[in-house]
């Protein structure tokens, strides 16, 4: 049983891209709707859900504004899930940090490592570059494995958090209640959501798209080629480190499976299911894909869902993961492509 | 203006350049490079926009060694190329490339470089959906935009037709005048070349045969066996 | 002892070698990142295991490469053929997909948990090696690895059709231009891939673990090699593999903990350093 507000949502954003000034007004409306979701969804398990299915979404945009506007596709991407996790965990429970100053550190520390991977892979081919960073996940997965840093990492069992306090005015319990989350994971979907509509608009945006399109050119006509792509990367990192750190919030919980390489799969058909419609894609992506999983959690094959949905995903694509963003430029007229 | 030392390019066996000395003092004036396949004319050009390292020698622009340079530091000193496979921005429309070339080099002349390439009738279509001759004139656009010192195209009129050759030979010649600018053309066409370019330089197999004026190049014995002799 | 870790690396290498040169002819010839390769060598793994069950372990060693080569006929007209105008990002997500259900299929049909396979008499036991002793089929897999490396070099150096898919590894369209037949020459390579990987497995059940997730963490492993090896270079991925093997093993007896790392750290390093891998490479 789907939220029939994504839907709908979804049928909104896509009718509204059409006229220019619309379309913000159109996500206004939806961000201050957004917040009154608890009170129609009563439910708190389809909240949690739709909470899960936010943290999703905002790792979907991240992937799908590098994709969309640089052609590079973290294959790594759970390292940005995993990784607050990990940093929250340890100044909480070694420094005894207060959740504010823990949150700060995990996104920090997850940004700064971020960038000095970045400089070194974002000049890679686009395969390379996924290969590099599926290889940097996997070392953070069997780094939290070591035996010798058990007593920071947990090990195989992980970490469970207790809060030194409230994160901003809200307590650890009022994290984990759905209703009382919501706000949370909400605002920072709007934020993000403006942050990556601001991007793709703005010079910097046509910039990384005339990157993508042709690179060589763009040097010999006098462009840096490699800022404007760290600074994507930079800015994809942050969202993703968000998402990252709104899970640890929720769940409190910092294990190597967030680590896992599958979430991979899942960003990106979260993605592309939201397709390009608009900056609201990979969000409403991200919601169907959580509470289509849902579904197949119950029987039991979770994976097999995730597996199934990348196949027909992507095979349906008619020209692939790139095909979307040549497509979407023919469509807007070869102006700002949206997204 | 532009002065190149001894310049060499080798990997392996192959000598892709082999010790080319060249100096180009004089602006105003159309440059040709012509030689049988295989001579280094792309390669030459490469290494002088900075597409590719030279094992040895120099190439000094205006007085700075450019040797260490990225492609984008040339350019915005003043170096700027067109590509024998046409480089353009396919999703963009003409303007728009234009724009935003120029937004980085230097963009009062926008509408001069589009009246004297006859671009206007396709500046708002999408870049991929023009005809191939109206392509190679964008690529020549971007890099006449922001003024540069140092032109170089290569190839321009690979796959036009006669007239479209002449044509696009004649607003270059026409913006080489005007803007007194240095333009090194490397071509196949023999009769574009012989008609416009005011000096010559004949490459074979990496060396340099000889420079000079048209007349001169076209009576050369070693310029004929060069190219009877490849079969050229 | 030396010998008995230099061994245990050459072994490990030797399975690697098999899977590492199977997934680099691939990436080689069709720029193709096979994210299912480990679940074909999973698949080899477990129908070694059925047919050992029932028969014996060299029946086994015939009946699944020859089920793989098989697989990798349907595997090229239902996937790689459809997909083949598609980006590398796509091919390797879609396998990747198509990995995820067969693990989910084999844990269907053979439960999750690990089974054993046991080596045949013949290889069970031990040899001695420079005063230590050390197990037979250890020393098997080495000679398998070798020779099967010894097998793929000489095809690719001697036969035409070897010649072929050197040529149309490192230069695609000048090979299609004379005349290669490039369509049945990627169903070769697929399917000599596909066979090489149900070779690995069913060689790797008496060595390793036999489960669902053996297929996700040697494909990361063989993922790196080849990268690391650059692309279209088999000699690459040979070599990375060795080295690979090395690694591990010497790591593991020399920095226990941080030895895991090790074959990423490697990749980083050498992706930063030679953007196109340590091989030869693609002339492009």
């Amino acid at each position: 049983m789907s939220a029939p507000v994504d839907v709908s949502a979804a049928l909104v954003a896509k009718s509204m891209a059409v006229s220019r000034w619309s379309a913000p007004a159109a996500l206004v409306i939806l961000a201050a709707l957004g917040f009154a979701v608890p009170l129609w969804l009563r439910s708190s398990f389809y909240l949690g859900l739709a909470n899960q299915g936010l943290i999703l979404g905002v790792l979907a945009l991240a992937a799908g504004f590098l994709m969309h506007q640089c052609r590079m596709v973290i294959f790594g991407v759970a390292a940005f899930y995993g990784a607050p996790a990990y940093l929250f965990a340890i100044a909480s429970l070694n420094w005894s940090w207060s959740p504010n100053a823990a949150a700060l550190f995990a996104i920090l520390g997850t940004m700064l490592a971020s960038l000095a991977m970045g400089f070194a892979i974002v000049r890679a081919k686009p395969l390379a570059f996924a290969m590099l960073t599926l290889a940097i996940g996997q070392m953070l997965r069997q780094l939290v494995l070591i035996t010798g840093l058990r007593p920071i990492t947990g090990g195989e069992d992980g970490l469970n958090i207790v809060f030194n306090g409230a994160f901003l005015g809200l307590s650890q319990s009022a994290l984990a209640t759905p209703a009382r989350f919501w706000p949370v994971a909400w605002t920072v979907v709007c934020a993000v959501v403006l942050m990556v509509f601001v991007a793709t608009r703005s010079r910097f945006g046509r910039i990384l798209r005339a990157t993508r399109d042709n690179e060589e050119r763009m040097r010999f006509s006098g462009y840096d080629t490699f800022a404007p792509r760290l600074a994507a990367f930079a800015l994809a990192s942050f969202i993703a480190t968000l998402g990252g750190l709104l899970q640890v919030l929720n769940s409190s919980f910092a294990s190597p499976e967030l680590l896992d390489f599958s979430l991979a799969g899942n960003v990106l058909v979260s993605a592309l299911i939201g397709g390009g419609a608009s900056v609201v894609g990979p969000i409403v992506g991200g919601v169907a894909f959580t509470l289509g999983l849902d579904q197949f959690a119950a029987s039991g094959h979770l994976e097999l869902f995730t597996g199934v949905a990348i196949v027909i995903v992507i095979a349906a694509l008619p020209d692939g993961v790139e095909g979307i963003v040549a497509r979407l430029a023919r469509r807007r007229g070869g102006g700002d492509a949206q997204n | 203006m532009l002065r190149i030392e001894d310049l060499c390019l080798h990997y392996g066996n192959l000598r892709a350049l082999d010790g080319i000395d060249l100096s180009l003092s004089q602006s105003g004036r159309i440059h040709g490079i012509i030689g049988p396949n295989g001579a280094g004319k792309s390669t030459l050009m490469d290494v002088i926009s900075g597409r590719r390292r030279a094992t040895s020698g120099r190439v000094w622009f205006r007085g700075v060694d450019v040797g260490a340079r990225s492609p984008a530091e040339r350019r915005r000193l003043g170096i700027s190329r067109s590509f024998q496979r046409t480089s353009i921005f396919p999703t963009l429309t003409v303007i728009e490339q234009l724009e935003l070339v120029a937004a980085r080099v230097g963009g009062d002349d926008i509408e001069k470089v589009i009246s004297a390439l006859e671009l206007n009738r396709v500046r708002n279509e999408r870049a991929e959906t023009i005809a191939y001759g109206d392509q190679r004139r964008v690529d020549v656009a971007l890099a006449l935009l922001g003024n540069p010192r140092l032109l170089l195209l290569d190839e321009p009129a690979a796959g036009l037709s006669r007239a479209e050759t002449t044509a696009l030979f004649e607003h270059v010649a026409a913006l080489v005048r005007e803007r007194d600018v240095t333009a090194m053309i490397v071509e196949h066409d023999v009769e574009a070349v012989f008609g416009f370019c005011d000096d010559i330089t004949v490459l074979d197999l990496g060396r340099l045969l000889m420079t000079g004026e048209p007349d001169e190049v076209r009576r050369d014995p070693k310029v004929i066996a060069a190219y009877l002799g490849s079969g050229a | 002892m030396i010998a008995v870790q230099i061994a245990n690396a050459l072994a490990l290498a030797s399975l690697l070698t098999l899977l590492a040169s199977g997934l680099a002819l691939i990436y080689g010839l069709r720029d193709i990142m096979n994210f299912g390769h480990g679940a074909f060598y999973m698949i080899g793994a477990y129908i070694g295991h059925s047919v050992a069950a029932r028969t014996n372990f060299w029946l086994a060693v015939i009946a699944a490469p020859a089920a793989l080569a098989l697989l990798g006929v349907v595997f090229e007209y239902l996937v790689l053929r459809p997909l083949r105008h598609r980006g590398a990002i796509d091919v390797a997500l879609v396998t990747f997909g198509l990995s995820l259900i067969v693990q989910q299929v084999i844990v269907y049909l053979y439960g999750g948990a690990s089974l054993s396979v046991s080596a045949p008499a013949s290889l069970s036991g031990s040899a001695s090696l420079w005063g230590a002793t050390y197990p037979t089929y250890r020393l098997f897999l080495i000679f398998v690895g070798i020779g099967g490396c010894l097998l793929l070099t000489a095809w690719l150096r001697w036969t035409r059709v070897g010649m072929y898919v050197r040529a149309a590894s490192q230069r695609p369209e000048v090979a299609r231009m004379m005349g290669v037949n490039t369509n049945r020459l990627g169903l070769l390579v697929v399917c000599l891939s596909t066979a090489s990987a149900g070779l690995a497995g069913v060689l790797a059940g008496p060595y390793l673990s036999v489960d669902p997730s053996m297929g996700g963490t040697i494909l990361i492993s063989c993922l790196i090699i080849v990268v690391i090896g650059g692309v279209g270079s088999i000699g690459g991925a040979v070599a990375a593999s060795v080295l690979f093997g090395f690694i591990q093993v010497i790591g593991a007896v020399l920095l226990p903990g941080i030895a895991v790392l090790t074959p990423y750290m490697l990749l980083i390093v050498v992706l930063i350093w030679r953007p196109g891998g340590l091989g030869g490479g693609r002339l492009e």
